[in-house]
């Protein structure tokens, strides 16, 4: 067990007392203060300097919830939600101790689909692959939007974290699918936010619009579960279109790799289009450390679309071509190619249909026991500069370059996400170092990072308008009193 | 004297007397009323001394009465019509688009006449209702807007 | 009994130091002046505010909170008044603080980035202007409401546009705001956030850090006062149509707004019941004949080939096609343009917006339940509120649209009226539309102080604690438009 850091915790209560109480509340088989089953919760695949919780629980119903926060905050005990610990931020790394509430295990029901509303009520813990499966066998008609993810990550937690998605050169940050959320807060109390407000009783079927009222679902929108925990999330799907289509383009240079994204992001007929580094896309056929060869591409873009008609997608399809052919003859680099996705795996080998087919475990990204990113929203327009300088940045600590990058919202932003993969003991100290340069970068061309972990608010709190700062404290407090929720997030 | 001035006036311009309350009515009058002044028009209206009942398909019948140079616009159908035209809906579009023409539309079964034996009646109305439809629509109103049904 | 607001300062020692903040010539508290803030078009009951002061930079808001929230008094922001909801009424009085006259800049359009940063006072006619002339490439979402409204004060009450078919509520197209806290801080939410300094050139998102944009949306400014808003501009497509049906039967309606917003072909989805569409052409209390169709409904799609357009409204037919077969009622599809030129001029406010809708604004009193719906829902809602119209004698004036790709949809009954002559019936029509909403879980948009009232007793206990817990701290006085959504001054 840890010894209490900064701020005052366990006021009034022995730790012993704390384990007695919440075997009450979880029963036995479903609390732990053992070292060896903190341990996992203690760290994960990044950077993050790793930390001892004192407990994990494993609620199964919110009541439970209700009683732990309840109990928590009565004493200043920390919490710190849990689901599957695959943020690559270190968001679930407890920085001062306290309780891991981890819902990942047994708070995973889908709670219900609406198919003529299209959405759908989860609890937190149900993951990508769950959620496929369900909707592919149940409900052919609708899809979510998937993340180039494991299948055993949240769907809740990406979409509480704005991450990103299949459908996110279409529709956005996931933040924008949520219609409301299910939360328990630091009082206790069992809210919802979006439509399904409106009744005394919980209804799960009117919750198929986040606004008009006052917007409390920001509340827990970006806050890294230090506001309340939430426990349950109706979450918009979408109508599965008859035909599908994906292509591929085969790129030179980051500029021309920009100008794609942006082009086709803007034409509005793709639901994704992302690109990654050649180094990332090597990696799938094993090779280590893969290295860019002279004349290889440097960037392959994938782009995902589909239409309820054949000539609809047809219509689509042409219109991308005809940009991209634009796009070629204004570029001064010539070498870019636009080819079906398909005829492109079956050429080099189906093991690339891992890019396509999500979620999937991307194996590169996780045979090695360390991987971190610094993933941000970032203009479209500075793509090119990010990709070019980040890649130096990857030559300088010789790690081989992982850059992704994907249009967001019919090009109105872009994610860039530099990855890198490494072996945490020998190479963390340079990981560290490396990941502060690709910071510094970013935020010198207004990125905005998402996930980010402690280390990284800490220098974005010092560089932002001091008066947003105030503002998120202030909400923070009333949210959170006796900051018990994932204290030390966001430097709250 | 009173009848020279009744004639003088008919020649002079024609009046809608009433006011339509209905849809297809609205639209009639719309047709009609920038012909109100033009001397072509004026002399076929007055020409014209007709029930005549219009009819969308599947919508609903409108009756044109025409008398002594006056249009009377009535929802409804006038059961001692002299004639009746009947025309689907995507016909009468058609016709207003230009891709459809009179001939076109009844051999196609789009329009049916009832009395079609009052051939002069057929061909007189047509001339008055159709050109005005034909104006209307020769003029975009809405600017970057294509028709693509 | 009115608090009296002016106990800890007098109403002369107000007025000096107003007129010292924004100079004699932009305060005003004479009767003449004050009496146009005083009520809307709306049923709402009228309130007196004590000054109107026409704000035109930010650092005048600033010393004007810090005043108010110094001896507590009411400060209701205001841009021009069309928010159909009574929300500008000044509840306990007051200052009204116009940001709509001289705080009206359109402060700089993004090409690249297509987001446009507003003050609060620009309006939908002044917005439009500027994209089709200098910016062609561009286009904004633009409503049904009259070309002098405001945008940012629609983005930021959810209102809706001629793209929430495609795109939603116009909150979804804010990237970040500016507001002026209670204590007088300024603060930028949403990606503009990451500079000590504001920078025009960083207005990209609203997420991905804590969503401090939402503390204003929905929120009625009672949580402080936006001065500056950054909303998405959408490339505008080179290929356009606009489609229009007539459909016979409420429920078929409904069927036919939702399926063809679920198409995701359409920019936009909107039906009205042919009542609204004759009083266009001038028909003061049309009624509605039996045959006559129920409803007109509205389509645009656009494309930016023409391969593209024609797909779409090929795909959009088919799917009338079925509906049609489905359904056995006589439902019509045909080029908008051609029904427009049929009808007359007159009807293409319906597409070339923003326009003033006379029908809507000829008479002294408009209001409306509008309300955020389920569309599952919406034909058997339709017909008990024809009933209700029927009840009342009053042509149904009924609208509805898709939004985002139906995932929802926005539901209206419209009731427009003589102020000083039926003011009382119409209170009452307005409470019946509101309970039948409500039974039918929909949730009403831009809603007055009567209708909030309502709401609170029906809804989930927790979510009211939790909107008093912000509210209260982010303006612990309650000078923030006190009275809306039942928060008493």
């Amino acid at each position: 067990m840890t010894d209490v850091l900064k701020r005052q915790s366990y006021i009034g209560i022995e730790k012993e007392k704390v384990l007695e109480h919440l075997i009450k509340i979880f029963g036995k088989p479903n609390v732990t203060d053992k070292n060896y089953n903190l341990i996992a919760y203690s760290y994960d695949m990044t950077e993050s300097p790793p930390r001892m919780p004192d407990f994990v629980v494993l609620p199964k119903k919110v009541e439970e919830i209700i009683q732990l926060v309840n109990f928590c905050n009565q004493y200043c005990i920390p919490i710190v939600p849990y689901v599957s610990g695959n943020n690559v931020g270190g968001l679930t790394i407890p920085e001062e101790g306290g309780i891991i509430c981890d819902m990942g295990k047994r708070m995973k029901k889908i709670v219900k689909i609406n198919e003529s509303l299209m959405y759908i009520i989860l609890e937190p813990g149900v993951t990508f692959g769950q959620l496929k499966k369900f909707l592919d066998d149940h409900h052919p008609n609708l899809k979510y939007g998937y993340a180039m993810a494991p299948p055993y990550a949240s769907v809740l937690a990406n979409a509480l974290l704005s991450g990103i998605s299949n459908l996110s050169t279409k529709m956005g940050s996931m933040g924008d699918m949520i219609n409301g959320l299910e939360v328990v807060l630091y009082n206790g109390e069992l809210i919802r936010t979006g439509t399904s407000f409106l009744s005394k009783e919980m209804k799960d079927d009117n919750w198929f619009a986040r606004y008009p009222m006052p917007d409390l679902t920001g509340l827990f929108i970006g806050w890294q579960g230090t506001t309340g925990i939430v426990t349950k999330g109706a979450l918009q799907l979408w109508s599965r279109k008859k035909y599908n289509a994906a292509l591929m383009g085969i790129i030179y240079t980051a500029e021309n790799c920009a100008n794609v994204l942006q082009e086709f992001g803007r034409s509005e007929c793709c639901e994704d289009v992302c690109s990654i580094s050649a180094e990332l896309a090597k990696m799938v056929w094993g090779f280590e450390k893969p290295q860019k060869l002279k004349e290889e591409p440097d960037y392959i873009v994938m782009v995902s679309l589909s239409g309820a008609t054949k000539e609809l997608l047809q219509a689509k399809i042409n219109y991308l071509r005809q940009i991209f052919n634009e796009l070629k003859e204004k570029a001064e680099n010539k070498r870019m190619f636009l080819v079906n996705f398909d005829t492109f795996i079956n050429i080099v080998g189906k093991e690339f249909a891992v890019y396509y087919n999500i979620p999937n475990v991307l194996t590169p990204l996780y045979e090695w026991d360390g991987l971190t990113w610094v993933g941000s929203y970032a203009h479209p327009d500075r793509i090119a500069k990010l990709m070019n300088t980040v890649y130096g940045l990857y030559k300088k600590y010789e790690m081989g370059p992982m850059i992704y990058s994907k249009s967001m919202k019919g090009g109105h932003y872009s994610v860039l996400r530099p990855m890198v993969r490494f072996q945490k003991v020998r190479e963390e100290e340079k990981v560290k170092k490396m990941m502060h340069e690709i910071l510094e970068v970013m935020l010198e061309e207004n990125c905005v990072p998402y996930k980010a972990p402690s280390w990284m608010t800490e220098i974005i709190r010092k560089k932002c308008d001091p008066n947003w700062v105030k503002l998120l404290e202030r909400i923070k407090c009333t949210m959170d009193p006796n900051h018990i929720f994932n204290p030390g997030k966001w430097g709250l | 004297m009173r009848k020279k001035l009744i004639i003088l006036l008919r020649w002079m311009k024609i009046s809608i007397i009433n006011k339509p309350d209905d849809i297809l009515g609205l639209a009639i009058k719309n047709l009609f009323t920038p012909f109100l002044h033009d001397e072509k028009f004026i002399k076929r209206i007055n020409k014209l001394n007709r029930i005549i009942v219009l009819e969308l398909i599947d919508v609903y019948p409108l009756t044109l009465t025409f008398h002594e140079g006056t249009i009377r616009i009535e929802y409804g159908e006038n059961p001692d019509y002299d004639l009746k035209l009947r025309i689907t809906v995507e016909a009468f579009a058609g016709i207003a688009e230009g891709k459809v023409g009179l001939i076109g539309a009844l051999l196609k079964g789009n329009l049916k006449v009832k009395k079609i034996y009052r051939l002069l009646t057929v061909l007189k109305f047509y001339r008055i209702l159709f050109p005005a439809i034909k104006k209307a629509t020769e003029t975009p109103i809405l600017e970057g807007v294509i028709n693509i049904l | 009994m009115s608090p009296n607001i002016f106990d800890q300062i007098s109403k002369e020692e107000t007025l000096t130091e107003l007129i010292s903040i924004f100079g004699r010539k932009y305060v005003s508290k004479k009767p003449s002046d004050l009496y146009p803030y005083s009520e809307d078009a709306t049923e709402s009951d009228p309130h007196m505010p004590d000054f109107v002061v026409l704000p035109k930079n930010v650092e005048e808001i600033v010393q004007l909170i810090k005043f108010c929230q110094k001896y507590s008094i009411p400060l209701v922001p205001y841009i021009s008044g069309n928010n159909v909801g009574g929300l500008t009424i000044p509840e306990y009085g007051g200052i009204i603080c116009d940001m709509g006259k001289r705080m009206n800049k359109i402060i700089s359009i993004n090409e690249s980035l297509m987001y446009a940063i507003l003050e609060p006072g620009v309006t939908w006619g002044q917005f439009k202007k500027l994209l089709d002339e200098k910016y062609p490439t561009l286009k904004y979402a633009y409503t049904y409401a009259p070309p002098y409204a405001s945008v940012v004060a629609n983005t930021l009450l959810s209102g809706l546009s001629d793209h929430s078919c495609a795109y939603g509520s116009m909150s979804e197209f804010l990237n970040g705001l500016e507001a002026v806290l209670n204590t007088g801080e300024v603060v930028r939410t949403g990606s503009c956030f990451l500079s000590k300094e504001m920078k025009e050139d960083n207005w990209f998102a609203r997420y991905p850090m804590p969503d401090l944009t939402s503390l204003f949306i929905g929120w009625q400014g009672m949580t402080g006062i936006v001065t500056k808003a950054a909303v998405q501009l959408w490339p505008k497509k080179k290929y356009n149509t606009a489609l229009a049906a007539l459909v016979y039967g409420d429920k078929t309606c409904a069927k036919v707004v939702q399926e063809l917003g679920r198409t995701e072909c359409c920019d936009d989805v909107s039906a009205m019941s042919s009542t609204v569409a004759k009083m266009t052409l001038g028909l003061e209390n049309p009624s509605q004949y039996e045959q006559e169709p129920d409803y007109a409904v509205f389509i645009t799609v656009s494309g930016n080939t023409r391969e593209l357009l024609e797909a779409k409204v090929k795909y959009i037919k088919y799917i009338f096609d079925r509906i049609k077969a489905q359904e056995g009622e006589r439902i019509f599809l045909t080029n908008f343009f051609t029904l427009a030129n049929l009808l007359g001029e007159k009807f293409t406010i319906y597409y070339d917006l923003p326009s003033v809708m006379l029908p809507m604004v000829e008479y002294s009193g408009i209001t409306w339940v509008g309300t955020y719906a389920n569309p599952d829902i919406i034909g058997p809602l339709l017909i008990e509120c024809r009933n209700v119209f029927a009840q009342y004698s009053r042509a149904p004036l009924l609208f509805m649209k898709s939004m985002k790709a139906s995932h929802y949809c926005v539901f209206m009954a419209i009731t427009r009226y003589k102020k000083y002559e039926e003011l009382e019936k119409i209170k009452e029509l307005q409470k019946k539309f509101l309970d039948l909403t409500l039974e039918y879980d929909c949730f009403p948009y831009k809603t007055p102080k009567w209708m909030t009232e309502v709401i609170r007793e029906r809804c989930n206990p927790g979510w009211l604690k939790l909107l008093d817990m912000i509210k209260r701290s982010m303006d612990p006085k309650n000078v923030f438009n006190p009275g809306k959504w039942g928060f008493e001054f």
